[in-house]
């Protein structure tokens, strides 16, 4: 993995977190990474590889963090789902949040053929499963039915969230969870 | 169709998720789904609106992330037919959560005994507090007010003043109340007819001789859950 390669990789995701995709231009991301669109295009064939690559870093970022935490924090697989939103809460308050990719990039490119809007589909569905997979864990009957809900809290409170900062929706959702999760692991 | 879907706020939010489960189940919906993705402005104005009603912390933020709940269900409703039924729940939820006065810096529960004095500043704040265990338990059915508006509001009449032994009993269950750790109903729900025996009887303490107040008072009553344990525990210590 070239250095060059990841710096090229994290000028582009910072700016497509804090400007948007399509309002950054490739012209912008290699003068602020401080390379030639030649080697831009070296690594990453089209601007939407780039985002792409940016799309999958975001979200294993994201993803092998907090199920780190979960990991170190529990003893039994079965408490994790206790602290998902706990952790959710410190990543989204965290000074150098930006907002959840592949939720932004699902906004940006709202037309179903996109890949880009197919690969954050896919990872949207992908943490819905890691939530309905702790869910199972906590012996919860209906695993998938509460990670449906979990997930739409998760994202609309990131999308608030990301729509004004600090506006403590990520509070409320961590409020609601532990009723829907309390609820369900009763039945 | 929301406005006159429910008779309070909460169960109009809540409408949307039915309202948008039924469109999607009609037959041919495929070709309108496009209309999904317009202008939410409306639609959010009149969300935002009942979330003020209800009393949430922060209405907006509420009515965006209900869109964008309802939205984000109903595309997931090709995969999940109950998808919008589950989304209903983790509003319900949500709305729960920003309505739901957190006291715990006032040192966990109202404590009845030690505001009685400070009640007329504090009774607003307590009534619109709790009322979440009942709602949990009776998650998607309508809030109290339905259940007593089977009471008749008229409630002044000469020939039904209460017995000295009903209106003793009630006497002692509201003071049997003062020595518990109570929490009080959202009364800014209930219909003003009611709100006004509501906070007269249970709140300040005094008890109607009027049978039909003093019928709607022990309906309230019933909705108001008492521990007393803490309490005795702190009598005995002192």
């Amino acid at each position: 993995m070239s250095i060059l390669r990841d710096k090229i990789l994290n000028t582009a995701l910072d700016l497509f977190q804090t400007r948007g995709i399509n309002s950054t231009g490739v012209d912008t991301i290699v003068s602020v990474a401080g390379t030639t669109k030649m080697t831009l295009y070296k690594y990453f064939n089209t601007k939407e590889t780039l985002v792409l690559a940016t799309l999958s870093k975001s979200y294993s970022d994201f993803h092998g963090w907090l199920d780190e935490k979960l990991t170190l924090k529990s003893k039994k697989p079965a408490d994790k789902i206790q602290y998902l939103f706990d952790y959710i809460e410190e990543w989204v308050t965290s000074p150098s949040f930006m907002g959840m990719g592949f939720i932004k990039a699902s906004a940006e490119f709202p037309n179903e053929e996109n890949p880009i809007h197919q690969l954050s589909h896919q990872q949207s569905r992908e943490f819905r499963q890691f939530i309905s997979k702790l869910a199972k864990d906590a012996e919860i009957k209906d695993a998938d039915g509460l990670a449906l809900q979990l997930s739409l809290l998760f994202e609309g409170a990131v999308q608030a969230e990301q729509m004004k900062r600090g506006s403590g929706a990520i509070k409320y959702a961590k409020k609601a969870a532990k009723i829907l999760i309390d609820g369900a692991s009763k039945t | 169709m929301l406005q006159k879907a429910s008779n309070t706020p909460q169960g109009r939010m809540l409408a949307l998720f039915d309202v948008l489960d039924d469109w999607l189940n009609a037959p041919g919906i495929e070709a309108a789904q496009s209309s999904l993705a317009q202008n939410h402005t409306p639609l959010k104005h009149f969300l935002s609106a009942q979330a003020s009603a209800a009393g949430a912390a922060q209405a907006d933020m509420l009515a965006n992330q209900l869109v964008f709940m309802a939205l984000a269900a109903c595309q997931e409703k090709p995969n999940n037919p109950t998808s919008l039924a589950y989304a209903k729940t983790a509003a319900h939820a949500l709305i729960t959560a920003q309505t739901q006065r957190d006291f715990s810096d006032l040192n966990g529960f109202w404590h009845f005994k030690t505001v009685k004095y400070g009640i007329a500043a504090s009774f607003l704040v307590a009534a619109t507090a709790f009322g979440l265990l009942s709602y949990q338990k009776h998650m998607l059915t309508a809030a109290p007010v339905q259940l007593v508006a089977a009471v008749p509001s008229v409630f002044v009449e000469e020939s039904l003043i209460a017995t000295p032994a009903e209106t003793a009993a009630l006497v002692a269950q509201i003071e049997m109340m003062r020595h518990g750790n109570c929490q009080l109903i959202e009364a800014l729900q209930l219909p003003d007819a009611h709100k006004k025996v509501y906070f007269d009887n249970i709140v300040n303490g005094q008890i109607s001789s009027n049978r039909q107040e003093q019928l709607l008072v022990n309906q309230y009553l019933e909705k108001v859950r008492c521990n007393y344990t803490p309490m005795l525990m702190a009598n005995s210590k002192s």
